[in-house]
Formats: structure tokens, sequence, C-alpha cells
């Protein structure tokens, strides 16, 4: 099927060109800056829980990232159209993997009450969520691309059939529970039909719908929501008990001021904040860096996104479009979630800092797919003046 | 697959995704950290700072409190104190516990503790001064129930003095925080006290200190140390003297006593008997008033009762009673009679029994058998009132005022002790200049009388008395040094003089006999007198006796003043009762400042005697010596050598016994009742022991003359005594009734 008004901006789909080098360039930036953080975070944890051994958690996730930079270079220099065959197998074997929680759930490894990791062994263990992430980019760009905008404006087919998918993958994570992968699958998800051409007026619908039912959740469940409600807006009010984290959090970034204590100077890491390493690492950055670098630190992230999406609109083609979209809206809502969260904008939930955060196979994975949208962005022309 | 790019409506939604996502969103978290980090970073800043951190105080060591041969009289030892982080603790029930278990191991009590345990500051002090055994229990406490993170021990120093009771008026005690609260400790709390240290450290979740550098510390600086003017042996004489002349004459308020340097007006020792200790310096002393408290039942009534007692327990007499001093201050009538030349020592005074002043007629204490013609000395020796009156009528209201407040009577001495009182002093007319003539109707305090006659007797100079000599930093060295301080010249050295001897004679002579002090000269002056408006109140005599002297009266030393509030003996008079405290006091105190006593011949006849070993010589030998001794002796049995002997070696008898010397076998073994010797003449005594085989030994007015009998004996009557065992007895001249 074929639009008239698009021909002249028809050209060769195939990614020849180079990676994005500003893009690269935030990346490594990135990269280094969260190698820095991971190390003055977790120097006190992995001093106190590996027997001293305040390196044990940077060394690791130094490997992983060296690993992880290997797959980014081999998965730009794929063709990203190969992801296309992948796409349908990906998302089953996450979904399998996701239901493996209740077929063989000693596979699984619980952390703090919440089942999200699968172990392979005892070393090594990853989210099947992070697997289910990437399985909705590629299916839903696949499948957008394939329906095409026109028809991805009716609703029952550009909008159903991946609520559906959505409604399948929110169910299986809510058995860990997961609720913060489920808003970012379900924000990537919505992001891909939104570009692919579902109605606005049917997604923001939807989106009514939603909302209507969470407060409907939280009529129904009034106290507990209150509760939760007080906390966030006010952590300090059960500052020893459910506000612990939040207070800590909030502390931590405080008392960074203007200037920041310094690096390596975080008195909250030093088992007050909860996973300093992991979850709460901004929060150790803010103490640490203070308002000035960590702004700066922030805005990196925001060009970072920004550049993103700025491959996504330059991509040789739609396709190319939705999986760079898809790809960075994922690590958009993700830091997005976790700078919330740490700075009380948002509830406490177990969200990490892409780059940032303690996490070698979630790191690798990232960085593989920040190669897929290299790759993308090898099928951007040339700029102008080159 | 379309391969077509992006069309102009996907860049539209792509570029409001990236707005949203790429810039609102972020920007929100940036004005979000704006308002954390800068404007509301002291929030979070003093949040983060009391969640972090350990504010500890450091405390100093208390000075020392020494007296003037460095015999340390109050120490502070180490201790422990336990400190609980209200903050850190979860829930009720815990704290509920940590107050249950720590109330058993410091053995405090619930409500006290449990009331602490409901603070939710950072710093509360759950006790100070804990010992190392139920320090270690804490400790064991803490880590069994893994309570690190919100409680610690910190070192702390405890005040202790090590001779209990001994100065306990004039060293004072501390409180709980070791805040000064009576006494020296009060006085000089701030020289004493050093200053407040403080260290803030940064501390995990566990309450472990930071392997890092972030410490603020400020070094808690020791106290200064105090050295008294107190003599620790002139203070014991003195405590001791006063807890026997308490008990001996039933006193029912205190004994006070003090002793001065003349010269320099350094207080030598100073006491009021009941003392208490200050190691428990809350208990009640007196038992009987302690269980009286008990009884109360009024919670309020009780409280009040109870802390009247203590203060009446803590006062320092001999700085804040104010008592009419009675005769003895006829030192200072007589003192400035002769400093204005209003008499001289021929002037003559006449005693008819009693003296009238207007309408008043007033009694002398001899109105049974008046003195009749009296020069100055007489009057002296005799405490006649109707001279005095005489007396102080001629020096005049306005002069007798002036040189009232010339000798420091009429405001503080100034002395580094709290709670100075300076009495009443209200002369207006005739009547009232005739009886302040011989010291009634007016009050001073023991100190100001004593200092007052320490300037009559050292040459005139009234001096500022003091009690702390040196102040020294915590290696030792002087930061502050006390000396003699002249507050005036009151009367000339001339007057002192003749003063000095008249006051003597008192002693030699006079109402004073019983302070006779054979080889030392001392001076000094009776005074009884009617507690009037107490006496009015309770319906019964009530006394005060007192006696102040000096000594060697040519040259004086010292100056002592003693006082008995209200004694019930059979005889209630200081001559009797005060005049041989005095006497006792200085038999030792004289020796050991080193005065070289000097015997009259008769004195020099009456002496005591250690006896030798003489038990394996032969008989010659033993002669030999005892002749040499001046002693005689006598045989039982025959042998070549002594066996044995009484009295036994080295007692100490006088030269007028005779040494058993057994040459066969031992002495006999036997148990004697002692009789009761009160009241007995020497003769008598000496015979009566003499009797039952018991050997004598005799203290007091040996040599005097007049009414002498005994008034003590070192083992009382009905007690059982070994034969042939020394019998120390004491002699008075019991017609010393004097006021």
């Amino acid at each position: 099927m074929e639009e008239g008004g698009a021909e002249e901006n028809r050209i060769t789909p195939r990614p020849t060109g180079k990676i994005d080098a500003p893009f690269t360039a935030l990346l490594l930036l990135l990269l280094a800056t969260g190698l820095v953080c991971l190390f003055s975070a977790s120097y006190a944890v992995g001093y106190h829980s590996h027997d001293g051994n305040s390196t044990y958690f940077v060394v690791r996730q130094g490997i992983f990232a060296a690993a992880g930079l290997v797959a980014m270079y081999f998965a730009s220099k794929i063709d990203y159209h190969k992801w296309v065959i992948a796409a349908l197998p990906i998302f089953l074997v996450s979904v399998i993997l996701l239901a493996s929680i209740k077929i063989v759930p000693s596979i699984w490894v619980t952390v703090n009450e919440a089942t999200r990791w699968i172990g392979i062994g005892d070393v090594l263990t990853f989210q099947p969520s992070e697997i289910a992430k990437f399985g909705v980019i590629l299916l839903f760009s696949t499948l957008a691309t394939v329906i095409g905008p026109d028809r991805m404006k009716k609703p029952h087919i550009g909008i159903l059939p991946f609520a559906a998918l959505l409604g399948l993958v929110s169910l299986l994570l809510a058995w860990e529970p997961h609720i913060s992968a489920t808003v970012i699958i379900a924000g990537i998800g919505l992001v891909i039909i939104y570009l692919a051409g579902a109605s606005f007026g049917w997604l923001a619908g939807l989106g009514i719908t939603g909302v209507t039912g969470l407060v409907a959740l939280i009529f129904y469940k009034k106290d507990y929501a209150l509760t939760r409600l007080k906390v966030w807006l006010d952590p300090f009010s059960d500052m020893q008990g459910k506000g612990w984290q939040g207070s800590q959090a909030q502390i931590a970034v405080g008392s960074g001021g203007f200037w920041g204590l310094g690096l390596g100077q975080s008195r909250q890491k030093h088992l007050y904040l909860p996973e300093p390493a992991n979850d709460f690492i901004f929060a150790v950055m803010c103490e640490e860096f203070g308002f000035l670098i960590t702004s700066m630190i922030v805005i990196v992230f925001a060009l970072f996104i920004w550049r993103g999406y700025y491959i996504a609109s330059h991509a040789g083609d739609r396709f190319g479009t939705l999986l760079a979209a898809g790809i960075t809206t994922q690590i958009a809502v993700q830091v997005i979630i976790n700078l919330f969260v740490v700075t009380g904008l948002f509830p406490i939930t177990g969200a990490s800092l892409p780059f940032f955060s303690y996490g070698g196979t979630s790191l690798m994975m990232l960085l593989g797919e920040v190669g897929v949208l290299l790759s993308v962005s090898r099928s951007m022309p040339p700029a102008k003046g080159e | 697959m379309d391969d077509r790019r992006a069309d102009s409506r996907m860049i539209k939604r792509i570029k409001f995704v990236a707005i949203v996502l790429g810039v609102v969103c972020f920007a929100a978290v940036i004005v979000k950290l704006f308002y954390m980090q800068v404007i509301n970073y002291d929030f979070y800043q003093s949040k983060a700072e009391n969640l972090q951190t350990r504010d500890i105080t450091l405390y100093p060591t208390r000075g020392t409190i020494y007296d003037t041969n460095m015999k340390p009289l109050a120490i502070s030892a180490n201790t422990e104190m336990l400190i609980l982080m209200g903050n850190k603790l979860e829930s009720d029930e815990q704290r509920a516990m940590i107050a249950a278990a720590l109330s058993e191991i410091l053995e405090l009590e619930y409500e006290t503790v449990r009331k602490k345990t409901r603070d939710t500051s950072s710093y509360i002090v759950i006790s100070r001064g804990i010992e190392k055994d139920k320090a270690d229990a804490v400790r064991e406490f803490i880590s069994k129930n893994k309570l690190s993170s919100c409680m610690y021990m910190l070192e702390d120093s405890t005040r202790y003095y090590p001779y209990s009771n001994f100065l306990a008026h004039v060293l004072g005690f501390v409180g709980s925080d070791e805040q000064g609260l009576a006494g020296i400790e009060y006085m000089y709390d701030d020289v004493l006290s050093g200053t407040v240290g403080r260290m803030v450290t940064a501390t995990n979740v566990s309450g472990d200190e930071l392997p890092f550098e972030y410490e603020t510390y400020f070094e808690a600086v020791d106290g200064n140390s105090l050295v008294l003017t107190i003599d620790e042996v002139l203070q014991h004489y003195l405590e001791k003297n006063l807890e026997i002349a308490y008990n001996d004459n039933n006193v029912q308020e205190s004994a006070i006593g003090i002793v001065m340097d003349v010269n320099t007006g350094a207080v030598l020792a100073m006491a009021t008997y009941p003392d208490y200790d200050p190691n428990n310096a809350f208990t009640i002393v007196d038992t009987e008033l302690a269980h009286q408290i008990d009884m109360i039942e009024d919670a309020n009534e009780k409280a009040a009762a109870k802390s009247n007692a203590l203060y009446k327990q803590w006062s320092n007499q001999a700085v804040s009673l104010a008592y009419h001093p009675g005769s003895t201050f006829k030192i200072i009538t007589a003192s400035i009679a002769l400093e204005e030349n209003v008499v001289d020592l021929n002037t003559t005074f006449v005693c008819s029994g009693s003296y009238t002043v207007g309408v008043e007629r007033i009694h002398c204490w001899r109105s049974y058998n008046p003195h009749n013609t009296q020069n100055l000395a007489l009057a002296i020796q005799n405490s006649c009132n109707p001279a005095f009156i005489q007396m102080g009528l001629m020096i005049g209201k306005e002069t007798f005022t002036k040189y009232f407040e010339a000798f420091g009577l009429r405001s503080k001495t100034g002395v580094d002790l709290p709670g100075e009182t300076t009495g009443l002093y209200n002369l207006k007319q005739e009547i009232d200049l005739a009886v302040y003539s011989f010291g009634q109707n007016f009050s001073v305090s023991p100190l100001q009388l004593i200092t007052a006659v320490s300037a009559v007797a050292n040459g005139g100079t009234l001096l500022k008395p003091y009690i702390v000599k040196e102040i020294l930093t915590p290696d030792g060295s002087v930061v502050q040094s006390n000396s003699r301080t002249e507050v005036r010249q009151v009367i000339s050295e001339e007057t002192s003089a003749i003063m000095r001897e008249l006051v003597e004679s008192v002693v030699t002579v006079g109402t004073g006999k019983n302070a006779y002090t054979a080889g030392y000269r001392v001076a000094g002056k009776t005074g009884t007198t009617e507690k009037i408006a107490e006496q009015l109140q309770e319906g019964k005599e009530l006394r005060i006796a007192s006696f102040v002297a000096f000594a060697p009266a040519d040259d004086p030393e010292i100056a002592v003043l003693i006082i008995l509030d209200e004694p019930t003996g059979d005889t209630v008079t200081a001559g009797i009762t005060v005049a041989p405290v005095i006497r006792r006091f200085m038999e030792e105190a004289m020796p050991y400042l080193g005065v070289e006593p000097q015997y009259t011949e008769e004195e020099l006849e009456n002496q005591d005697i250690t006896i030798p070993d003489l038990r394996g010589m032969t008989l010659s030998d033993a002669n030999d010596r005892l002749k040499w001794l001046g002693i005689n002796g006598a045989t039982n049995g025959s042998g070549e050598k002594v066996v044995d002997q009484l009295p036994a070696p080295g007692s100490v008898v006088s030269n007028t016994a005779t040494v058993m010397l057994y040459m066969e076998s031992s002495a006999p073994q036997k148990q004697i009742t002692m009789p009761d010797l009160s009241g007995m003449s020497l003769e008598k005594a000496r015979s009566t022991l003499q009797s039952i085989g018991l050997y004598v030994r005799v203290t007091g007015a040996k040599n005097g003359t007049g009414n002498i009998a005994v008034i003590k004996q070192d083992v009382p009557g009905g007690e059982t005594v070994n034969y042939g065992q020394v019998i120390t007895i004491e002699l008075s001249d019991l017609d010393q009734r004097a006021d």
C-alpha cells in the first residue's frame, strides 16, 4: 500500500552510513560517569556485604560494560531489518519466561519480596522483563510497520491487538509483581503505536479508562492507598517505617545542597539508603555532586533521549523510526521513573537508572539495544553540508 | 514491508513525545532538585545531620580539692555514662523493654528511665557515673539485643570524697551532673568544672563511625584543682573533739568549730557536727528524723520536710549561724575601751551583783556573790557583766558602733565560702549598749567573731579570712594564689599586747581555767548565752556555750572558736562544757604546730611516764632504769630476773605510780569491773583505782586549784578491765560556772 505524498522520501533502507557520533558520545559519557558513580555508591555496600571488598560491584559492572560495548558494536553492524524475523520469537520467549514463574518457580530468584530475576547458577541473573521490553519494541515496530499508518488509525486494528498484547504482558508481570516494568512496557507500547499513527482520541480514551480504573482501585483499597499516598507526599511522616526509603533518598538529595559533599563523600550510602548502588544511585549522586553537577548529568540524559528521537525521526524507514523511538522510549521512561522516584515526584517503585545502576545483564542488554539504535542511525541521510 | 521514511505526521508525533519524555520530564526533575537542594537545603541538611551524626558531649574531669599539704579530699574518678539515641528507637514496646532492662541493671527507678526513653531526641543521658561492673552489664545487654545503633557508652567522671564525712560542710558536694551544689564545690564550681567539649562524628546506620574523616572535635578542658588552707591534721583534731563534746554534753543542735591562722586569716580547720557524707549528700543522717519524714503522708509536706532537713544538714554553721556571742565578746568590748583610752589597767569597776540602766536592772552571772571592786584584769577574768556594762557606757553608742563595724562584725567577712551570714545589729538606746557590751542581743556568725578576735590577737589588724590557698592547673602549675589580705587596722599593737595578756589571764586564773593546757600559753574567753527567742518558743532553758581562744598567748599563731549549740548536760556553762574541748584540741594542735612546750616546775613534777620493757632484766638493772625515769618500783616474789611487769610495757602512766616487778611468775590475770569515777577528786579517784589494782594517768586540770574533779574516764563505769591496766582520767574545775 502506497502513499503518493511520501514518494520523494524513499531512500535505500539499508543502513550503510556511519553510526551517529553525538549519540555515541553522549552514551559513552553517561556510561563512564555511571561507572564512576557506581564505584562511589557501591563502596560502602561492597565493604559491608562482600567482606570489605569495596570494588566488588564496580569491577563486575566494568566487565559487563565492556562486554556490553562489544555487543553494541556488533549490533550496530547488523542491519536492523534482520530483527523483524526475530521479533515474534523473542516476544514469545519472553512471554514463556515470564510465565515460567508459575510453572517452574524454582529457577526464579526473589529479592526484597519481588520475584524478578531468573538465575542461571549463582553468578548470572537476568530479568525476563528486560527481554519482554525488547520483545515488545521489536514486535510492535514490526506489526505497526506492516499495518501501516492508515490502518493504524482504526482502533480495532491500531489499538485493540496491541492493547491485548500489552494486557497479556502486564498480567504476567503482575505475578512478580513488577509495577515499574509494567509502566515502562506500557509506555513503550503506547508510544510506538502512537507514533505509528494510532488514533490519539482512542489512545486518550484508553488512558482515561486506565486512570479511572486506577482511581476506582484506590477507592476499593482506600486505607492502603491513602497510606501509600501519605508516605509518598511526606515520607518523613513514617520515617522509621514505610517512609524509610523515600525519606532516606530525599535526605540524600536535599543534603547534597548546591555544591554537594564531593565525590565519595556521601554519608547516606553508608547503609542508610536502601540499594545505594542500584535503584537509589541517583540519590548518592545528588548528595555527592550537588545541584550544579547533578543537573548537568540530568541534561546529558535529556540530550541523549532527544538525540535518540532525532535518530528515530531521521531513520531510513518507518521500521527504523519505530525501532529507534521504541528503544529511546524504553530508556527515557526508565530514566524518568528512576529520577522521579528518587526526587519524590513518583511513589517508591523499584526502577533502576540505565547506565548507572548496578546490574550486569541488564546493562549488557541495554547496550545491545543501543547497538540496534546505532544501526538505525546508520540509515540516516548524511547531514546537510557533508 | 513498508520502507518509506517517517512522514510529517509521524515526525510531529515524535517531536511531541521527545518534548514530553526528553524535555518536560527532565525539566521537572531539575526543578524538583533545585527545590530540594537549594531552596529547602536547610531542612534536609538538618535531617541528615540528625540522622547521620553522633553529637557527643565530652565531659572534662573535675579538679581535685587538696588540703594545704596536698592531701586529696575530693577527687573525680573515671566512670562511664550511658547515652540513648531516642531517634533511633523503633517502637514503644522497644522503648519500654529498654527502660525495664536498664532500670534493673543500673538500679534506677523504672518510671524515671521510662520517661527518658520516651524522648525522641538523639542524645539522652540515661545515667552518669556508671561504675565498671554495671557498665559491663550494660554493654552485654546492648550486644545481646543488638542495640548498638541506638545506645552507647561514653567516658565520664564521678566525684568521690575518699574520707567521707571529713570536712563535709566545707567541701560541699556535687549533683548528678557533677555541678557543685554546696560548699567549696559550689563556690568554685567554675574553676573546678573545666570546659565541656564536643565531638561530632559521622556514623553509619549501625552507629559505627565511618571510615573517613568527618569529625568536629572540641577538646574538653579539665577543671583546675584547689589547694585549701585547711590542714587535714588540725581538721581531724577539731572534728574529733567536736564529736566528743557533742556527745558528752548531749548537744541538741550542733557543735561548731573554727581554727584560724591569726596572722594570715587562713582557715586551718572548720567543722560542724553532726556532719554528713558528701558521697551520699541526699541521705538524711539523722535516722530518727528520716523516719519521721517517711511517716508524713502528704507528699508535698513530705518533700518540704525533707528539703528542710537536708538544707539544715548541709548548712555550714561556722559561716551561716547567727548567734549571740555572749561573754566571748567581752574581748572586743575591752579592746575598744582600751583603744579609746576610756579605761586603763588601773580603772576599777564595782559589781554589786547587778547594774541598773534607766529602769532596767541587769544581773551579773554571780549575783549570789557579787564581785565587788575589780580592776580591768579581774573584770575580764571574772567575766563580770556590771563591769562591762560600765565599760560600754563609757565607750558610748557611736564609738561602740564604729568599732563594731571596724571589727567587721556588720559585714560579711568575704570568705570564699557560700552561705555567709552577718547577723543582726540594732543599737539604739543606752540599754542596748549596756546589753551589747557583754555580747547579748545582737548576733554575729562564728567566722565573724573569730576573725575579730584574731585581729585583737595579731596586733590589731582585721584580716580577710580565706580558705583556698592556691588554684592549680591540671598539670599542677599555680594560676592563682591567695595570701594574707589586710582589711584595716582596728586597734593598736599596744592595745593588742595588753589584750593578749588579759585574755591569757582568763585561762590561767579566771573563768577559763579548764582550757589551760599544760606547757602552752593559751589565752581565751568563755561565753554562755541564752537562746532567748527559742526559749520563749520551747518553754525551757536553751543555751549556746562557746569558747574563743588563741595560742601561744605571747605570740599567737592560731585562734580557735568552739560553739556548742544547746548543750543539755548537767552543767551547760562554757567554762565546764567548752573549755576542756579547747584544752584537748590545744594539747594536740600545739605540738603539731611545732610550738615548744614550756612546763612549770609543778607540771614537770607531774609528768606522765611511758613504761619501758623491763622483762628479762635483773632486778638491779630494772630498778636503775625506774629510778632514772623517776618512778617507784616494787617486787613480787624472788628470782634473778624480771618475769613480768605491771603496767605493761608501753603504757603511759602518772609518775606517782609504783611499777610492780614479778620475779617468779606472770602478773595475775584478773578481770575487774570499772568503777564510775565522775565527780571524784583526784586523790579519791587515785585511791579508788589503786585499791582494785588499776593504774591511773591524769589529764586536764591536774595542777589546778578549786573544785577539781574527774569529768571523764577512758573506760566507762561498769565495763571490765584487766588487772593492772592504766585508766586515763580527765580533771576539770567544776567551779567554772561563769556565763
